[in-house]
């Protein structure tokens, strides 16, 4: 399978010194390693820079101007790293979510036969994967939502929704008495409905495909019922209300959000379409023509037949895609969003002045999500050929 | 209609079909066609027709600037890129000295055609030549101070130029360090494929703003206090590096594809394992890998943007600069600097594209041979 991959172990005098060899790195790593080490000590020793951990739990003594939950500038160091994690978390979440969808429609516009779609597809992607993402984040942050009408002239839709320059203004969502109930029961609905899925997974077969049952199908639509009727009933959604300087809700998209979710969507979509085209592409057309001849019908075909084959080329870089947008959303920092980079290596690393043990904690974080991502991707892709070896 | 049984080979692997799809395409054909002239007729408007263009062909030196030249913000404003176009292309770099700075890049661009024309031979004199001899000739070049060459401080670099400069120079270093890093993983040395694979992963997975801010303020700790390297430098170290962990996947994927027989035909021949890797397996896995590292950087030169954030002024950064100007207030001058240098970013990255999928083609060409 490769040229120069497993080696075999060396025997003799040449086992000799590949142990000398290894000694050896290991010895000029571990010293420059102390070397630096010890340089940094003695550097910090002279800034009067403090080390260690405890700077943590100190009161912070900086604002956050978008906090999912409550947050003052009194509140300890880790929770505006919590708050700074959670900004992220959803920045990425609305990001990957936004680039799937635009990438799926790129992409099936490519797959197209239509020249004119197919010529729209190819324009999107090659217009906006050749251009810095920060750039067209920018572009969206200084030119789009600057142009914005100010908040007297706001686009309204009734009293509920309000866009103007200072961001997109949505109900706000306010607990009342009844919530924990009906939050439980759409709980129960969904481990219910996730249980028949899993039920279902571990069943099929290549012979015997995963359908949605009868009792799944219907056990979803009542799970889909039961949290329509939660988010209804158990929360009251408050209009944002008119001050004399703007408009104040609890769920607002801020113009730095909104910037930031565009432009990492539209720039990351294009490379979404072409791994989903590629994904497409991969399944070979007698594929499509040898299920047609067993008398399956187009769905059919595309569902049970050409999507199992193509989601195993599309998810490894697929995965690859979405940790590319989860690494970027530290793009937030040059427009001023609270994620991670901004919040822990900006604002805290000028006030308490750690930059050793932020660092750590910074590349422990991204490290760790790319290590679940990838994780998550191989254990997927196993199973996926598992099946369909079977 | 009823259905035919038989599947033509035309219609076969498209999505496109009977029924409904057959009275989707054309409307979403017509959707599409509505919405790009929606979008792009404004926009053509902005860029074009309403545009302010007065004494953008003298230079902008003696024309009208600011306010004048553009009263308000209904339409681009050029002007300030006529104006400001020395600022845009080479920061506060001296006029007088702007010659060693197009000699410079002219020669880079000589070296960069025996480099990507195919038919050239002598490859590795080339590449060797563009990543040793002309980094240090850039820097005798642009730094100056020798030779009666005035010094010109990297603090004075910037816009497309420094853009360029640090693209040259990341990718100078990252080559050769990615083809050790590549190698050191595949190393019949289990302790150097865990210390390579563990570095590159560890760089590959942070983002690299994260990287930059790291070169920024954990480097002048990791030096003695006598040793200060300005930002520039910092900046270029952590761009090299994590190139070279890009570029070292590539090179271990290429590794990887050819086939076991190469070496071992290699050392059957004769040659020590080093010999092999230099003049059979290096060779091959390199042209294998030439479209992957293209695209590499590509994605450097879109990630050289990211400076600004630090405060250097490459060529995002000198929009950001320069638009803010009070001069200008009022004029659409961000958004035409935003279009401009767009259109500059674009125009290299799409050039660089293309050349990698040409040579994508080129190589399953000569592979199906």
């Amino acid at each position: 399978m490769s040229g120069s991959a497993p080696p075999q172990a060396p025997s003799g005098r040449t086992a000799l010194r590949v142990w000398a060899l290894q000694v050896a790195v290991l010895a000029v790593l571990a010293w420059g390693v102390v070397a630096i080490g010890q340089t940094t000590l003695e550097n910090l020793d002279r800034l009067g820079v403090e080390s260690g951990f405890e700077f943590l739990g100190k009161r912070a003594g900086f604002d956050i101007n978008q906090t999912l939950f409550s947050y003052s500038s009194d509140s300890p160091v880790y929770q505006a790293f919590l708050i700074a994690l959670c900004n992220t978390v959803l920045l990425a979440v609305l990001s990957i979510a936004l680039a799937t969808l635009m990438g799926l429609v790129v992409a099936l516009c490519r797959i197209s036969r239509d020249w004119f779609l197919n010529a729209l597809g190819y324009g999107f992607i090659e217009v906006f994967r050749n251009i810095p993402a920060l750039l067209q984040i920018f572009f969206w942050y200084y030119v789009v939502l600057r142009s914005l009408p100010s908040f007297e002239q706001s686009w309204s839709l009734g009293a509920s929704i309000h866009l103007n320059n200072r961001g997109l203004f949505l109900p706000g969502p306010e607990w009342n008495a009844g919530t924990a109930g009906w939050v439980l029961a759409a709980g129960l609905a969904l481990t219910a409905v996730l249980a028949l899925y899993l039920r279902a997974v571990r069943r099929r077969t290549c012979l015997r495909p995963l359908r949605g049952s009868w009792a799944a199908r219907t056990g979803f639509a009542a799970w889909l019922l039961v949290a329509v009727a939660a988010l209804g009933l158990a929360i009251d959604w408050q209009a944002p209300r008119l001050h004399a300087f703007g408009y104040d809700s609890d769920l607002v998209i801020t113009p730095e959000l909104g910037a930031l979710i565009m432009g990492l969507a539209v720039y990351n979509a294009s490379s979404v379409a072409e791994v989903i085209r590629a994904g497409f592409l991969a399944v070979p057309r007698g594929q499509w023509e040898a299920a047609r001849s067993l008398g399956l019908s187009r769905s059919h075909v595309l569902r049970h037949v050409i999507l199992p084959q193509a989601m195993r080329v599309i998810v490894p870089p697929l995965t690859t895609c979405y940790l590319n947008i989860f690494k970027a959303t530290s793009l937030g920092a040059a427009i001023g969003y609270p994620e991670i980079v901004s919040v822990m290596v900006g604002t805290t690393n000028n006030i308490v002045g750690r930059p050793v043990e932020i660092m750590f904690l910074t590349f422990a974080v991204y490290s760790l999500v790319s290590l679940l991502g990838i994780g998550l991707m191989s254990r997927l892709n196993r199973r996926h050929n598992r099946f369909m070896a079977a | 209609m009823p259905e035919s049984p038989a599947i033509s080979h035309r219609q076969a692997p498209t999505l496109a079909g009977r029924g409904l799809a057959r009275h989707l395409r054309p409307a979403l054909s017509f959707a599409g066609f509505i919405a790009l002239i929606w979008l792009l007729w404004p926009a053509f408007e902005w860029a074009v027709l309403d545009a302010w263009w007065t004494g953008i062909f003298n230079g902008g030196a003696d024309a009208l600037s600011g306010a004048l030249a553009c009263p308000d913000a209904s339409g681009a404003c050029w002007p300030f890129i006529a104006e400001r176009f020395g600022q845009l292309m080479y920061g506060a770099y001296p006029a007088a000295e702007r010659w060693r700075v197009d000699l410079g890049l002219l020669i880079g661009a000589a070296l960069l055609v025996p480099i990507m024309v195919p038919r050239i031979p002598r490859k590795g004199l080339w590449i060797g030549l563009f990543v040793t001899a002309y980094p240090l000739l850039c820097v005798l070049l642009f730094f100056g101070s020798v030779g009666g060459l005035a010094r010109v401080d990297t603090g004075a670099w910037g816009g497309l130029f420094l853009t360029l400069v640090i693209g040259v120079f990341a990718f100078a270093f990252a080559l050769p360090a990615g083809i050790g890093l590549a190698l050191g993983r595949e190393s019949r040395l289990p302790v150097l494929r865990m210390l390579c694979g563990t570095w590159v992963e560890l760089w590959r997975s942070v983002p690299t703003l994260v990287v930059l801010f790291v070169a920024v303020i954990m480097l002048p700790l990791f030096l003695p206090a006598d040793i200060n390297i300005d930002k520039l430098l910092r900046a270029l170290i952590a761009l090299s590096i994590l190139m070279s962990c890009h570029i070292a996947e590539a090179v271990r994927g290429a590794l990887r594809a050819l086939p076991a027989g190469q070496r071992d035909a290699a050392r059957a021949l004769g040659l020590h394992r080093w010999q092999a890797n230099v003049y059979v397996i290096l060779p091959q896995a390199l042209t294998l890998s030439t479209p992957q590292i293209t695209n590499i950087v590509i994605g450097m030169f879109k990630e050289t943007s990211l400076l600004v954030i630090i405060g250097l002024f490459d060529l995002l950064g000198m929009v950001q600069a320069i638009s803010g100007d009070p001069e200008w207030h009022g004029s659409a001058a961000r958004a035409t600097g935003y279009l401009f240098v767009g259109l500059i970013y674009w125009a290299f990255c799409f050039g660089m594209s293309r050349y990698s999928a040409f040579l994508e083609r080129r190589t399953r060409l000569g592979t199906a041979r």
